[in-house]
């Protein structure tokens, strides 16, 4: 199992890390490449890309939080500017001076330097026969060139995510009531090929429905946070994931997906202590409802819809919390929000402790969460797809060579890139 | 969920729902209205059990309200416990002369509650007291279905309607449950009748037909038979034909309408046909629009309302790519327009259009003709003129290509027109061997910023490579072209392997071979393309001509060769990093490697 890791403290002053070796610090005569992430950046999606499977090959990569909007050092060379150009990717040699000078502006700025050293093995939680335009985090992982491996129920229930580092969850519904969409969509094929797929692998391990199928599965991948792993979850996978997890002793299924009605009290049984990062929720058990629970700030198939606004990312400091600090470079700091089943979290439903990455100013609603479980971490992000504000089932899949420099899916290339961080291993 | 799947699938066999009656809706009274009102808040907001007590409080109070009742047993099937509303119901009806809703309410909850025998009793017994009442013979057969005794069902539907007096009333049941049954002959009778509703009826057979696991052909098949054999009223008729545009049945649209066409006299015809054209235009039925518009205009005693008609059934031929359909509507036209209308004016010019590719000698007269009457119209001659002059020359005949050209007449004042002209006489002068001549013309053509972007553009790019060329080589490449132009691309790919290759480069050649290989490609050589842009390729790499050559080749090896493909578009990426198809090729490259939906997918 994992070693439980944290992140080098940037408290340690910049040379000193340097001493130890533990940050990379070519030669003053050495070239190195700066992938810059401002407005001069020709692709900012396929940068992640780039420097991804630069640090996959064995590079040694610094990610420069906070300088020119988050930009990367890559060592120069015939392969990387190569594969550059290929990509699309601008980037800018630095000589010695350069170098020196840009070090100079992070020691006395709020900024970091953090070092990138191993890529993390990736899965992605998405039934087999789904599209990679389905899911915003396998586009964008197409898109930048990142290699990723499916998972599903039987392969999580199999005990294969020890095998991985990252594991990202996209619109799965975890309590098993295919997202409320039974009624609605009760004769559509993909619907009942998505009833018919879950129910044959419920019976395959011997679960009595599939409710219970997906309560296994969710335990399953907060066992996989506790040993420290890295997870990120978007859209209604945040949210059913923890109605799941809460719901251990809980009928909250409607009859439709387990034969029996959901209990009248199940908001009361639930077990809040189960969770990662909500709490003291009310339920919406109306089967007819595509809706969950009011952790959900917008309930987006509901009469009672809210309007979409935009949501404000947070300022940290690079050097005391290098993680909020990564997973919020971008160019922009107020972005468009976006509908997904669920699209945001009521601030009075996050659990104390959890981190707020983002929120809709003044509206008690946030979008973006970060906290810890056991030796690991999690980063939910609400909303489907952030260049695609409804997306509609059977709509057109986002294309994202038309959204280069979308600042909502380098918030989700942050997330996939912030476990390559070098790590400290520390005993439990 | 096979139990819900069971219901659902009941409930659309016999449409007698539980839907609310507008009466009833009218007799509640505040307190009743307010408590649904409160129920249904309760149930938006996931607390079930709240409206449930809410609804029993106040059924409590008032236990024959239907409203109530029918809304608590919506919410104890959603809880999975259809039967809880069995007592209530009972209770209710026992109160004596039960409204028809009450009633229905209980025989279903009798048969929720697994009592399908006590449930059938009641709706029999309905029957006998109201025997008049479809509602009653509806919930016989509705647990007939349930019970899953089809045969019963259908009996006690036709024994209904026979009781009803009233031979239409059950027939979308009944068509429902003769298709349940196999018996597609028996579905269409009963579907023809649920045709003479209208559009309604044609919405609901239409929605039947297309239904997952509807037996389509043979349903269509029996329902065209049985319009056939039975003598059908005009409404059958006409809702039969607006359900084939719907389902997009070309023949039998056309031979429905045909059949109306001749049966139905005067105003009627008129209007059906008016609606018919319109009808088929947004199914995308041209052909059968055209047919419509065709017949307006015969009909039409007012002629400009006549040449309306024939316009439109000229440009929806064309749109059906019925090519012959749209001459005759264009020759009808010119027959009966006034010479120097408008309509003449766009008829002549079309038929002309049409007549060009078949019969270029018979197209002449009508230049001629056109070019006399319409002086002013100084563009559209000119695009007749090099229309037809590109048909000669498709046959070889550089001579009569040129004589075409004259036929159009003195271009004054129109730049658009002077470019066309001057840009075909250019293309001329370089397929007959004469390069300086033509460079004249082309200049022309290119500089004047009017007409096709694409005309343009090559115009363009051959005044630069030409005008750089020696005279050899670019008579060489005129006989290239006009080798291209006539579909003689053995020629064209020999002249560029050949007579090029003997003769010393000029630094146009790679333009010039460009040319060349845009002209196969637009003419869907695609093979011939890939060789003369494989020849700019590899012997001339670094020049700027080479990036499209390899944007070219990629795109013709994407289907089958996509590694190879891939190699090209890296190569131009590589090599020409501030060519302008670089970001194309990019593209391209993200497409093959299934990084962003292709730009064809659609889903």
């Amino acid at each position: 199992m994992r070693a439980r890791v944290r992140f080098l403290s940037s408290r340690v002053p910049l040379l000193a890390a340097a001493v130890l070796g533990l940050v990379w610090a070519p030669s003053a005569r050495a070239q190195v490449l700066l992938i810059p992430m401002d407005g001069s950046q020709a692709n900012h999606l396929r940068a992640y890309g780039l420097v991804f499977n630069a640090v996959q090959r064995g590079a040694r990569a610094e990610w420069l939080l906070n300088y020119r909007y988050g930009s990367f050092l890559l060592p120069d060379g015939a392969s990387v500017r190569q594969q550059a150009a290929i990509m699309g990717v601008t980037t800018e040699s630095l000589d010695g001076g350069r170098l020196a000078s840009l070090r100079a502006d992070i020691e006395n700025s709020n900024m970091d330097a953090v070092p990138l050293e191993k890529a993390p093995r990736i899965a992605v939680y998405t039934p087999p026969n789904s599209s990679p335009w389905d899911d915003a985090v396998t586009m964008a992982l197409e898109y930048a060139g990142i290699e990723y491996d499916r998972v599903w129920d039987p392969e999580v229930l199999s005990g294969i995510l020890e095998d991985y580092d990252w594991l990202h969850l996209h619109h799965e519904d975890f309590t098993g009531q295919y997202s409320k969409f039974y009624l609605a969509y009760a004769g559509a094929p993909w619907l009942q090929e998505e009833v018919s797929r879950n129910e044959g692998v419920a019976a395959e391990f011997g679960y009595s429905n599939v409710p219970a199928l997906k309560k296994a599965v969710a335990r399953r991948i907060a066992d996989y946070v506790r040993q420290g792993g890295f997870l990120f979850a978007m859209c209604t996978a945040t949210e059913t994931l923890e109605l799941a997890l809460a719901a251990h002793s809980a009928d909250i299924a409607a009859a439709f997906a387990d034969g029996s009605p959901p209990a009248a009290d199940a908001s009361d049984q639930m077990d809040w202590d189960a969770t990662l990062a909500f709490g003291r929720a009310e339920l919406v058990l109306d089967a007819t409802i595509s809706a969950f629970s009011d952790i959900d700030g917008h309930q987006v198939n509901t009469p009672w819809r809210r309007s979409l606004a935009s949501f404000e990312l947070f300022d940290f400091s690079a050097k005391i919390d290098p993680v909020p600090s990564m997973l919020t470079q971008s160019h922009e700091r107020v972005l468009a929000d976006f509908y997904g089943l669920t699209t945001s979290f009521r601030r009075d439903r996050v659990k104390p402790g959890v981190t707020v990455l983002a929120e809709e100013p003044g509206s008690g609603i946030t979008k973006y969460l970060h906290g810890s479980l056991g030796d690991g971490s999690f980063t939910f992000l609400g909303g489907h797809d952030p260049e695609d504000p409804q997306h509609l089932i059977g709509d057109q899949p986002t294309d994202l060579e038309l959204h280069r420099h979308s600042a909502g899916y380098r918030l989700i290339l942050n997330n996939v890139l912030y476990p390559a961080a070098k790590k400290k291993a520390l005993r439990t | 969920m096979n139990r819900l799947r069971a219901a659902a699938a009941s409930l659309a066999v016999v449409s007698v729902t539980l839907a609310l009656p507008t009466t009833a809706m009218a007799q509640s009274g505040a307190a009743e209205r307010r408590a649904l009102a409160q129920a249904t808040e309760l149930q938006r907001s996931g607390n079930m059990a709240e409206a449930r007590a809410v609804l029993e409080r106040y059924l409590d109070q008032e236990p024959t309200s239907a409203s109530a009742l029918v809304q608590l047993a919506q919410l104890v099937t959603i809880q999975g416990r259809p039967g809880d509303v069995l007592v209530r119901a009972e209770r209710a009806v026992a109160n004596g002369n039960p409204s028809p809703m009450l009633r229905q309410v209980w025989i279903r909850a009798l048969t929720d509650a697994g009592q399908s025998d006590s449930a059938l009793a009641a709706a029999q017994a309905w029957t006998l007291e109201q025997p008049g009442s479809t509602l009653a013979h509806g919930e016989v057969a509705e647990v007939l279905v349930r019970r899953g005794d089809m045969a019963a069902a259908v009996a006690a539907l036709v024994s209904g309607r026979d009781a009803t007096g009233d031979p239409t009333v059950f027939a979308q049941e009944l068509g429902d449950l003769y298709a349940r049954l196999g018996d597609p002959a028996a579905t269409a009778r009963e579907w023809v009748v649920v045709l003479g509703w209208g559009d309604a009826g044609v919405a609901a057979v239409e929605t039947r037909l297309q239904a997952p696991g509807a037996n389509y052909e043979i349903l269509v098949g029996a329902l065209r038979t049985e319009l056939v054999d039975g003598l059908k009223i005009f409404t059958v008729l006409r809702s039969a034909a607006f359900l084939a545009n719907r389902l997009v049945e070309e023949e039998w649209s056309l031979e429905i309408a045909e059949t109306i066409a001749e049966r139905v006299p005067g105003d009627t015809r008129v209007a059906f046909l008016r609606d018919y054209a319109a009808d088929a235009r947004n199914h995308d039925l041209n052909r059968n629009a055209a047919w419509a518009a065709e017949q307006l205009g015969s009909d039409s005693a007012d002629p400009d309302e006549s040449l309306r008609w024939r316009r439109l059934a000229a440009e929806w031929s064309l749109a059906a790519g019925d090519g012959p359909g749209a001459t005759s509507a264009f020759e009808a036209i010119v027959r009966e327009a006034p010479a120097g209308s408008e309509a003449h004016r766009m008829a002549t010019s079309s038929l002309f259009s049409q007549r060009v590719r078949e019969n270029p000698v018979a197209a002449e007269p009508l230049l001629r003709s056109f070019t006399r009457q319409y002086r002013d119209a100084e563009e559209d001659r000119a695009k007749m003129g090099v229309t037809l002059s590109a048909e000669w020359i498709r046959r070889g005949d550089l001579e009569r290509a040129g004589r075409a050209l004259d036929l159009s007449g003195q271009i004054a004042v129109d730049p658009t027109a002077n470019a066309l002209i001057e840009g075909q006489r250019g293309w001329l002068a370089l397929y007959s061997g004469r390069p300086k001549t033509a460079l004249g013309h082309l200049e022309v053509a290119a500089l004047i910023p009017v007409g096709e972007p694409q005309a343009r553009t090559e115009a363009i790019a051959s005044v630069d490579a030409i005008g750089r060329a020696d005279s050899t080589e670019a008579a060489i490449v005129g006989e290239a072209l006009f080798a291209v132009e006539r579909g003689d691309t053995q020629a064209a790919v020999g002249t560029v392997t050949n007579a090029l290759a003997r003769i010393p480069a000029s630094e146009a050649r790679p333009a010039l071979l460009i040319l060349i290989a845009q002209r196969l490609e637009r003419s869907g050589h695609l093979a011939s393309a890939a060789t003369v842009y494989r020849a700019v390729v590899q012997s001339f790499p670094q020049a700027p001509e080479a990036a499209p050559g390899m944007l070219a080749l990629a795109r013709s090896l994407a289907g089958k060769e996509p590694s190879a493909a891939r190699q090209w578009l890296k190569k131009l990426i590589l090599d020409h990093p501030s060519s302008a198809l670089a970001p194309v090729a990019r593209r391209l490259l993200s497409e093959l490697e299934g990084r962003v939906p292709s730009s064809s997918s659609s889903s």
